[in-house]
């Protein structure tokens, strides 16, 4: 038995000199290794931020009860916004683009769009906020 | 001579490897297991801490909001924060209502300036919440703070 076991290794050893760098059990070991790290960055998407979405409803209200769809100031109202808040707030109509915001990374988005009436007729605006990370 | 003390020994070499592999992959589950769970709690307190701020933060935006004339008579304006009604907000009724030790709210309003009626009770060990909303202040556009523990 004894013997059977030194021959075994010995032939592992020569398999290994003739270009068998790993075994089986460490290839998988490996490979559920590599699974597992590349699953860690998933943690990420579980965090909770539900006040960045009432942040962002909240601006929803404040632009349109401030008149900013009708009176033109909409990146301005917006910037202030973003100021008062940390979060980067951008607001979207047919007739305007946004300005992007300074210095914001892409954290986490979240859209709106809301009914308006910009002073003519009645359209959509789409709200974006994203806080930076 | 060799032979017969290997013969003679309790473990072998590989017994003990596999031992000492065992115990160490047992703690290390062990340990896994249990900062997981620590995880899962403080997210969980923390979600729940969240969400009862944003619960105050809306009532305080409910009790504090213009009353609606003319056809929204009987209707308060979202959002829309009327200044002697921020000022009289009785913190320790709402503290009462979500069973809170200590409670806190603020104004500061986008052309400078800040509304903050004293806070009410003394805040706990385990931490105060804060959350911020956005509001409208006289036509301003105002940023509210609310603050429980």
């Amino acid at each position: 038995m004894k013997g059977k076991g030194k021959d075994s290794g010995a032939a592992c050893i020569g398999r290994a000199k003739r270009g068998f760098v790993m075994s089986a059990e460490a290839m998988f070991a490996l490979l559920f290794l590599s699974f597992a790290a590349s699953s860690l960055f998933l943690f990420n998407f579980q965090r909770y931020d539900a006040e960045a979405f009432y942040l962002c409803s909240d601006a929803a209200i404040v632009l349109a009860r401030t008149g900013a769809f009708s009176h033109g100031s909409l990146d301005d109202a917006a910037e202030e916004l973003s100021a008062l808040s940390g979060m980067c707030i951008k607001a979207q109509t047919d007739s305007l683009s946004p300005r992007p915001c300074p210095g914001a990374q892409a954290g986490e988005k979240i859209s709106l769009t809301i009914p308006i009436w910009d002073g003519s007729q009645a359209t959509t605006a789409r709200i974006t906020c994203s806080r930076p990370r | 001579m060799e032979s017969s003390r290997h013969s003679r020994a309790f473990f072998s070499i590989d017994a003990s490897f596999a031992f000492l592999t065992a115990v160490f992959i047992f703690v290390a589950f062990s340990a896994a297991l249990i900062s997981s769970a620590l995880t899962a709690q403080s997210q969980s307190s923390e979600i729940a801490s969240e969400n009862r701020a944003l619960r105050f933060s809306s009532y305080v935006l409910e009790r504090t909001a213009v009353s609606g004339g003319g056809q929204f008579d009987g209707h308060y304006m979202a959002n829309e924060i009327d200044a002697g009604k921020f000022l009289s907000f009785d913190l320790p009724s709402a503290m009462g209502r979500m069973n809170a030790s200590f409670a806190s709210i603020k104004l500061a309003i986008s052309s400078g300036g800040e509304l903050a009626p004293p806070a009410s009770g003394s805040p706990s060990p385990k931490g105060t919440y804060c959350v911020e909303r956005l509001a409208v202040f006289e036509g301003q556009a105002a940023r509210l703070e609310a603050c429980i523990s």
